[in-house]
């Protein structure tokens, strides 16, 4: 039921902060979404965006303290006991989050995550009503109704989110709010997912709240944006505007960097000599089946052959499934590769012994998507770095220690000092990923593999880590293989872009040309989807 | 292949799997048996006895021929189901257990009960006031479960209820007065089938104290573990995400957290009952119940094969199929598990 004020949510001098912590991580914020409205709240990470998303539904631990005025269709939250507190959850504000499998339970099936909605809602329907209404709202997000009793783990992560939408809007809610609601899928599926999520609030009439750190998606899908810094806003305006000519200086950084991340120009191409050459390379997964009979297999990489020179970058761009992370794996040894040719400087290494092919594999290192995940939380930052030369028997603990104290200043985490005694959960997602560059230079690789290394990044750390890279890469002459799945990152990075599909490449050549003269038709769904800044000439 | 085949597959290689278990087992007893110092002719006979009367029944009982003929002999035997006969009481090993086990399994199966409420009990009471009094009583009762010594513990037991209060019975598994009903060896289960409400009472008032014993002695791990599995799965992602949708509070606990947190629970319920035959073990000697734990050690004592080999392979038998059941029921409350 929507409210006559044609408000959704209203925020009135409103100071949101931790219970332990005395800094308010939201610090005044007045900001009004008109009934219907799509709206997108932007800003570096760490700004207060999703504290606000749970505010509003008062998800915060309890006794965080707030002040100032919030309200959602004219109700204030704090005011509401428990049971009508309840009610707005779900038939007032619907949220979508982050990461679509975290979020429903794996011991639930789809259909089961509806009726329990529909049931908390609406005790007094029958279930076979509840069970009706349930399949419709599958219907209605693009999931057919014989997959309602699938379980979240048996769909992709599109699909998974599609169910995010269903459960957000099922009860019709005046105000969605969508919290990076596309972060974890590809530009593909989130551009079908964004499409969906915008139509269906459209269709019920409700207001949207998208909060993003990906500028050029969120100007994308909503009119009116505003910028979040330090729990403040700091600008808002029309979506174009806004992301043509930023006023503030948050505004203006966020924008250039996303600039930035955009690349305009495919950076040109060295001459220098093969570091890492793969031939007629094949990864197979096995699927199960019987004893007797013919092997079934996945073919995730099959008969990719490139090259890639010292201080060259490789694009690995294409669809989720398509084989990128399986060809990282084979690259490092985490999967099998069953045939084809991996000659990294000169050696072949399907051919070497464990302990040579251990040797030669320290030239080649990777740099993870999620560093936190790949951080061990109970290791300091020093000693992470420091492990790999331990492992490998290469420094004693001394050595190891002054080799992560260079290696820190290396990736611009100043003063080292500082920075080494700090455990992962105390730095922010840039730094992380900076200490996960600085780990795998550790062994002083030639080659580097940056799996969707930026994916995870707010525009602002994401350009600053492109910059980073390059600055390695033209110092210590590395050459890189990027995977993404952002084709226009990857043509600002790479001096070269390949595109896999279904385990096979499609299309190469430099970025640029890629993105004027897409042959292949996977190319141009990628450029199709690929979300891209305003220009002003436009 | 669909859930319910991949699951019937599973079930049957496991299943098929079991005899190779059991055979590597029993061969390994067999071999131990044979290399532990010790003579079974000294435990029968006695160390004075005359070089005939020992070279006799070393021929009777087949120890006069070669490991190997021995190894073959009782090979051929256990896959007929025969386990032997017992050399001190020249009973059948099979009747021996089928007297025993009953009572191991009651006295088993009650303490498990008993401490999965207890355990449960605590573990809830603990998470509905996190670091509240409460919880810091139910943590300091569930390390103390673990560190204090089983024997000592029933000895306690035994001393202030039963000595010193007399409210329980000593030890023993029936009042000697009276005459047991025999149906199928679980007192408390004869005793309803036949309606003897004295019997009934006596079997309980001797079941008692030994079970709440070994019961309380094993509610710590359920109650530590519940508080912990749960307090992980109340603070993860998607219990805020139903709470985000307006589900109660008792619904999020209820559909949400308590079956994902009580699947680890399950893993630990397997071992636990694997583990029972140990603990039941000390139990059994301190209230002098007559289960299959005690004939067990009477027979490592005394050097009779058969008893020990028969009534290990019975327990390994058991310990298996418990195994499996569990590995099933986890497998049919979690999807996410493949074969």
């Amino acid at each position: 039921m929507f409210n006559s004020s044609g408000v959704a949510l209203e925020l009135e001098g409103f100071r949101q902060r931790y219970s332990q912590s005395p800094h308010w991580i939201l610090n005044g914020l007045d900001f009004k979404i008109k009934s219907g409205e799509c709206v997108a709240l932007v800003g570096p990470s760490g700004c207060g965006k999703s504290t606000l998303a749970k505010a509003i539904l008062q998800l915060l631990p309890q006794g965080s303290p707030s002040e100032g005025g919030l309200f959602i269709s004219g109700q204030d939250p704090r005011q509401l006991s428990q049971a009508k507190l309840r009610k707005l959850r779900g038939k007032s504000v619907g949220l979508i989050f982050q990461d679509p499998m975290t979020r429903l339970n794996p011991l639930m099936t789809v259909g089961g995550h509806l009726l329990d909605l529909l049931q908390a809602h609406n005790p007094t329907t029958t279930y076979s009503s509840r069970k009706k209404q349930a399949e419709e709202l599958l219907e209605r997000v693009g999931i057919h109704k014989k997959r309602f009793l699938a379980y979240p783990h048996e769909f992709s992560g599109g699909m998974r989110q599609r169910l995010g939408i269903a459960l957000a809007l099922a009860l019709n809610p005046e105000l969605v709010i969508a919290d990076e609601p596309t972060t974890s899928l590809d530009m593909d599926v989130a551009n079908k997912v964004m499409a969906e999520l915008c139509s269906q609030c459209k269709e019920i009439g409700s207001a949207l709240l998208l909060i993003s750190h990906d500028l050029a998606m969120a100007g994308k899908w909503c009119e009116r944006m505003a910028i979040l810094n330090n729990g403040k806003i700091v600008e808002e305006g029309q979506s174009r505007q806004l992301l043509i000519n930023p006023k503030s200086k948050t505004g203006k950084t966020l924008v250039n960097a996303a600039r930035a991340r955009e690349g305009e120009k495919t950076p040109k191409k060295s001459q220098s000599k093969t570091v890492l050459e793969v031939n007629c390379l094949r990864s197979w997964h096995p699927l199960g089946g019987m004893l007797w009979g013919a092997p079934q297999w996945v073919k995730a990489v099959n008969n990719v052959s490139f090259q890639l020179r010292e201080g060259e970058a490789l694009g690995v761009v294409g669809l989720s499934g398509c084989g990128k992370s399986t060809l990282c794996k084979a690259l490092t040894g985490l999967t099998p590769i069953r045939g084809g040719e991996v000659k990294l400087e000169n050696q072949q290494l399907l051919t070497l012994q464990s302990k040579q092919c251990q040797k030669a594999r320290q030239s080649l290192q990777m740099v993870f998507q999620d560093p936190l995940a790949s951080l061990n939380p109970r290791m300091t930052i020093g000693e992470a770095i420091s492990d790999p030369l331990l492992i490998h028997k290469i420094a004693n603990q001394k050595k190891a220690h002054e080799k992560s104290l260079e290696l820190l200043e290396k990736v611009g985490l100043s003063p080292a000092s500082h920075y080494q005694k700090c455990f992962p959960r105390e730095l922010s997602g840039g730094q992380l990923q900076r200490v996960a560059i600085a780990r795998a230079l550790t062994l002083n690789p030639k080659v580097l593999i940056c799996d969707e290394s930026v994916s995870m990044l707010d525009a602002e750390s994401q350009a600053e880590i492109l910059v980073l890279l390059r600055n390695l890469q033209e110092n210590l002459g590395l050459a890189i293989l990027f995977i993404t799945h952002d084709l226009s990152v990857a043509t600002g990075f790479c001096h070269k872009i390949i595109v896999l599909n279904n385990g096979h490449i499609v299309e190469e050549g430099p970025g640029i040309e890629l993105f004027n003269q897409p042959k292949a038709s996977i190319t141009r769904k990628l450029i199709e989807s690929c979300p891209r800044l305003p220009q002003e000439n436009l | 292949m669909s859930r319910g085949k991949e699951l019937l597959r599973y079930t049957a290689t496991r299943l098929a799997l079991t005899p190779i278990m059991l055979w590597l087992i029993a061969s390994m007893v067999f071999l131990l048996l044979r290399v532990a110092p010790g003579d079974p002719v000294d435990a029968v006979l006695g160390s004075r006895a005359s070089d005939i009367a020992r070279t006799a029944l070393r021929a009777r009982l087949g120890l006069d021929q070669p490991l190997l003929t021995q190894y073959l002999v009782f090979l051929k035997k256990l896959c007929q189901g025969d386990l032997g006969q017992g050399l001190i009481s020249e009973e059948p090993v099979s009747k021996i257990i089928s007297q025993a086990l009953p009572a191991t399994i009651e006295l088993s199966l009650s303490a498990l009960i008993i401490s999965i409420l207890i355990g449960f009990a605590v573990g809830f009471s603990g998470i509905a006031r996190p670091q509240g009094k409460v919880d810091f009583w139910g943590r300091i009762y569930g390390i103390s479960t673990y560190a204090i010594p089983p024997f000592w513990a029933a000895i306690l037991i035994q001393l202030f209820f039963a000595v010193k209060l007399g409210w329980l019975p000593v030890g023993g598994r029936f009042p000697p007065g009276l005459i047991a009903p025999q149906v199928s060896g679980y007192l408390i289960l004869d005793s309803f089938l036949t309606g003897n409400l004295t019997a009934l009472q006596g079997a309980l008032r001797h079941l008692l104290l030994p079970a709440s014993t070994l019961g309380i002695l094993l509610s710590g791990i359920f109650s530590r573990a519940l508080r912990l599995n749960l307090e992980k799965t109340l603070q993860s992602d998607h219990v805020e995400a139903a709470r985000s949708r307006g589900i109660s509070e008792r619904q999020v606990i209820l559909k949400h957290a308590l079956p994902n947190a009580l699947l680890p629970i399950l893993t630990i319920l397997g071992i636990t009952i694997a583990s029972l035959i140990g603990g039941v073990l000390l139990i059994e000697i301190t209230f002098s119940w007559p289960g299959i734990a005690l004939r067990l050690q009477e027979a490592i004592n005394q050097r009779d094969y058969p008893v020990v080999q028969g009534i290990v392979v019975v327990i390994a038998s058991l310990v298996v199929l418990i195994s499996l059941a569990i590995d099933l029921v986890v497998a049919a409350i979690d999807p996410r598990v493949r074969y």
